[in-house]
């Protein structure tokens, strides 16, 4: 890592620690790199009772580069069904890709990520959902979205 | 006869009827051999009469009744032997010899108990050296004839001299041996104190052993001999070498021992050795063996005072060699190992000490144990008390740094001057190196967790009492700030020396903090220089990157427009000259010269702002309530107005009025001396608020660690008492957010027993109720 | 009684002027916190952002047109990465510095 990324994020991890915005909960960043949050949406919404897990992974030119953020799918964790969401756990959002600013953080990322899932009125999957799924490459990153929706 | 065939029959203790029923047995004896045939007779008493002969020059005398004239010449006397060979009865005779010597003991027991006796009253050894002339005479009176048997092949003085020993022996009274040793004691010392003169006639020391030897019981006695050398090494080396720690005295004792001691007892080894080499020969095991002793006796010696050796070191390094070469003799290191750890848990690991005094006396520690064992393995075992309780005392750390960055400080940095500086180690990163050619296996009584590859230099060793050097850095930048801001005549070259050797230490990226301290310093001097070339201004102010300085202790304080006035014209030169950036002052910080003009007097004095804006006031007003002067100077703590009202009053400028305000002097009042205060007096103590920004470092890890007060104290309640790992342990385990190192656990624990929430007893914590 | 300061040893802050009052004089405002952080590096502008070591005017602080500052630095970084697409990262205005 280089010494921006790594002060910056030391930075964000101590005021997460400090406490985290409610329905957000740090799990795990033993390394500096790869965080796990947990996130669920509070008060009424389709995906009431569920929590999910994200994957930050960032580069070593964080901020500046945004970092890769999807959503845990394994044996215990499942991706939301939400139309931004693919089962393969990649989110389309474009504060992740085109819209990513510097000043953004973790924190504010889970936020804006939370409040796309409690603004969701039907749980449904991406419609090239099995599509993307099938030739995805390996990192959000390198796919190319279009962003189905401007507001987030 | 009817009697009962009887050789020997008892012996009636009268020389006279000893020789009558003699006689009178051996007739009767001859009639049984002879098994009453006659016609040998004339054989037989000439045999008779021979034994009769042998018997009678054999037989031992009393050496205090007057000498008998002999009975028979020198040539009867060996016909009668000649005579007694052919039929085997010289052997008969020589035991019968050796049983009158034994029966014969009670004359010896006599001289033996009066000798004994006189010695017990008056503890004159000259007197009791006189038994063993006695003796000798004994001996040489009884063993006379003896020899004659040695023709005949028979050893008879051997058996004379065991039958003697046994005899001698068997009748001594038990305060023998204390009067024997009384005695060895006195010729050991005799030896070499006296003038011959003097001691000619007792002290002639191989003269008492030859005796000794030729009674055959020096083996007997070897023991009282040797504790008598023993007790003379202990004497020797308790009479001349405490103490005395700046001179080496081995050598001295081993002279010692080798002029005097040596030759005395060679009297006992050997006496009988033929030439020097021999004597050398026989000599050498022993000398090793009281050589051992005197080693032992000094390792005893300069283990008890061990800790005070370590006090005075280098002064005590001669003190420090003997004992390495003991220790090498003798093998006594866990002992020594043990005695200092507990002098150190006495003397040394406790309330009463200052920290200061803890860590030099470690530091000598260090040197005196790497002198003494240079593969380190006694200093290990002595040091990891120390180092753990260093690690609990709360300002350890902060005692380390403030000598680190001074020149003359217990870490005097002239000690590292021959090796060169060098970069702290951790001592976590030094594993074995088996790739290295000078790796060797640890020593043999190296204790678990020994490493031979530790850091060495000892600055790197104090560092590493502590998992991380980060509060070592905090230390030094709370220090470095306090005494960068206190340097008023602008020279800071000592400091800048300094920080550069310990960035050697620390490396720059640890000391980056630091390095930014400096160039704020520096370009304040040339912020000065450049504003006063505008125009002449008292004002010298430092400008800090507040980021980066120990944080200060900040309070509010309205400075009189006097004050304002200075500092806002040099704020405005200063944004001029800095374009896009301003000043923020922090008012109570800093020190003002001021002058007084007075109807009467000029008072000059050094203070604090918070002093100087006070007496500004009363320049346009010459009465004031201290409450008056708080909302004035917006100053929240009356206390600390009061207190600069009371520090002009002592100047005698102000006087306080019954009914607590306060009324500047324009006179002098009478008795009040104050011209004596014409000189520049200092009001303000330079630390105020410094002390306290130092303090700030442990303030602050101490409240960050408040948070997990609760948890602590659940822990103490449900667990009863814990120690400081266990704590910490738990913490880490439990506690969400818990980042701490145990250093500063420790720091917190510390204050939380001073606010009573807890005590500690031998390391282990409990919550009081 | 006349009082004449002869010579005061003083300590001040530099702050940087972010805003367009900032003279000095403003004591109203938060003494205590660190001040107002760099977006991007999330350091205070007193600070110096994660690539330099001296504060002040190694690592200077660069104002937009948006008004927005940010260490010049941190924001010459993004402006230069190709996905800011040259926007200021609060507004997404196009980026003039100043």
């Amino acid at each position: 890592m280089s010494a921006i990324s790594t002060k910056r994020l030391q930075k964000e991890l101590a005021e997460i620690r400090k406490g985290c915005p409610a329905g957000i909960t740090l799990l795990e960043a033993d390394d500096l790199a790869v965080w796990f949050l947990s996130i669920e949406v509070l008060g009424e919404s389709v995906y009431k009772g569920e929590v999910f897990s994200l994957r930050f992974k960032f580069g070593p030119r964080y901020p500046i580069e945004s970092p890769e953020v999807v959503f845990v799918v394994d044996n215990t964790h499942q991706a939301p069904i939400h139309p931004h969401v693919y089962s393969n756990g990649h989110i389309c959002a474009s504060i992740l890709g085109s819209e990513w600013s510097p000043v953004l953080s973790t924190s504010a990322v889970c936020i804006t990520l939370q409040s796309m899932l409690a603004s969701c009125p039907k749980k449904e999957r991406p419609t090239d959902n099995d599509r993307y799924v099938r030739t995805a490459p390996l990192s959000p990153k390198d796919a190319r979205f279009q962003y189905h929706d401007d507001t987030v | 006869m009817n009697k009962e065939p009887q050789l020997f029959p008892k012996m009636n203790h009268n020389e006279m009827s000893i020789e009558e029923s003699l006689r009178t047995n051996w007739q009767f004896s001859i009639e049984v051999l002879n098994g009453g045939r006659e016609d040998s007779a004339g054989i037989r008493l000439l045999e008779a009469r021979a034994w009769e002969i042998a018997c009678e020059a054999l037989k031992p005398r009393n050496i205090h009744l007057p000498a008998p004239p002999p009975s028979y010449d020198e040539r009867t006397l060996q016909q009668a032997f000649e005579m007694l060979k052919a039929p085997h009865k010289l052997r008969p005779l020589l035991q019968w010899f050796l049983d009158q010597i034994r029966n014969c003991r009670y004359m010896l027991q006599k001289d033996i108990l009066e000798f004994t006796r006189h010695w017990e009253e008056t503890m004159d050894v000259r007197h009791f050296r006189e038994l063993f002339n006695v003796l000798s005479e004994w001996f040489s009176v009884w063993g006379k004839e003896v020899l004659a048997f040695k023709k005949y092949d028979l050893d008879g003085h051997f058996a004379f001299q065991r039958a003697f020993r046994a005899s001698l022996l068997s009748i001594l009274p038990p305060s023998f041996s204390s009067a024997f040793t009384a005695l060895l004691k006195f010729t050991l010392v005799d030896s070499e104190s006296f003038t011959p003169p003097a001691s000619q006639s007792l002290s002639r020391s191989p003269l008492l052993f030859e005796q000794i030897n030729t009674f055959g019981v020096s083996e007997d006695f070897e023991n009282i001999i040797t504790n008598v050398l023993y007790e003379e090494i202990r004497v020797r080396v308790m009479d001349t070498c405490p103490g005395e720690w700046e001179e080496s005295m081995l050598p001295g004792l081993r002279e010692w021992f080798t002029q005097k001691a040596l030759p005395w007892i060679a009297g006992m080894y050997a006496s009988g050795a033929p030439n020097e080499e021999r004597l050398r020969a026989v000599l050498g095991p022993v000398t090793q063996k009281f050589d051992y002793h005197l080693c032992k006796m000094l390792c005893d010696l300069r283990t008890n005072e061990i800790f005070d050796i370590i006090v005075n070191y280098p002064n005590s390094m001669s003190a420090v060699l003997d004992l390495k070469e003991c220790l090498s003799r003798t093998d006594q290191r866990a002992k020594f190992v043990q005695a200092l750890r507990k002098f150190n848990t006495r003397r040394l690991l406790h309330h009463g000490a200052e920290t200061s005094n803890i860590l030099e006396q470690y530091i000598n520690t260090i040197r005196c144990l790497r002198l003494l064992d240079p593969a380190g393995v006694l200093l290990f075992s002595v040091a990891e008390p120390i180092r753990r309780y260093l690690r609990e005392r709360p300002d350890t750390i902060r005692c380390i740094v403030s000598n680190l960055a001074t020149d003359d400080g217990i870490l005097g940095l002239s000690d590292e001057k021959d090796s060169g500086i060098t970069p702290i180690r951790d001592a976590l990163e030094s594993a074995d190196d088996y790739s290295d050619p000078n790796w060797h296996p640890e020593p043999n009584d190296a204790e678990p967790g020994f490493r031979t590859s530790r850091p060495t230099d000892i600055i790197s060793i104090l560092v590493s009492i502590y998992d991380s050097r980060d509060l070592f850095i905090k230390e030094l930048q709370i220090l470095l700030g306090r005494r960068l801001l206190a340097i008023t005549d602008g020279d800071y070259y000592d400091e800048m020396r300094r920080l550069e050797q310990l960035k050697l230490r620390f490396g720059d990226t640890q000391l980056q903090v630091c390095e930014v301290m400096m160039k704020d310093i520096l370009n304040s001097v040339r912020t000065r220089e450049g504003i006063r070339e505008l125009g002449e201004t008292p004002l010298h102010p430092t400008v800090i990157s507040h980021l980066f300085w120990p944080e200060q202790a900040k309070t509010s304080l309205v400075l009189p427009l006097e004050m304002k006035v200075l500092q806002d014209d040099f704020a405005t030169k200063y944004s001029d000259r800095n374009p896009g950036k301003y000043l923020k002052w922090i008012p109570n910080l800093g020190t003002v010269e001021l002058k007084l003009e007075l109807a009467d007097r000029t008072v000059a004095a050094k203070v604090t702002p918070l002093q100087a804006a006070v007496i500004h006031h009363f320049s346009n007003q010459d009465t004031w309530t201290p409450q008056e002067l708080a909302d004035k100077l917006d100053i929240a703590e009356a206390l600390s107005i009061t207190s600069a009202l009371q520090a002009w009053e002592n100047l005698g400028v102000l006087e306080e009025m019954p009914d607590g305000s306060y009324f500047l002097l324009e006179t002098a009042r009478e008795g009040r001396g104050a011209k004596r205060y014409n000189k520049m007096v200092l009001i303000a103590p330079e630390t105020v608020g410094e002390v306290e920004a130092a303090e700030t470092a442990e303030r602050e890890q101490t409240e960050r660690m408040r948070v997990h007060w609760q948890f602590i104290k659940g822990m103490l309640n449900s667990f009863g008492k814990l120690t400081l790992e266990e704590i910490h342990g738990k913490l880490r385990f439990f506690a969400p957010d818990y980042d701490h190192t145990q250093e500063h656990l420790a720091i917190f624990m510390q204050s939380a027993l001073k606010e009573g929430l807890v005590e500690v007893h031998d390391g282990v914590w409990r919550a009081v109720r | 009684m006349k009082v004449t300061i002869t010579r005061w040893d003083a300590i001040a802050h530099w702050r940087w002027q972010t805003r367009a009052n900032d003279n000095g004089d403003n004591d109203d405002e938060n003494d205590d916190d660190e001040g107002d952080l760099c977006g991007i590096c999330r350091v205070p502008f007193e600070g110096c952002c994660p690539t330099c070591k001296m504060p002040g005017e190694d690592c200077p602080l660069l104002r937009g047109q948006c008004t927005h500052i940010f260490h010049l630095h941190c924001i010459l970084k993004w402006v230069h990465s190709p996905q800011s697409k040259g926007q200021c990262p609060l507004d997404r205005r196009e980026w003039v510095g100043l």
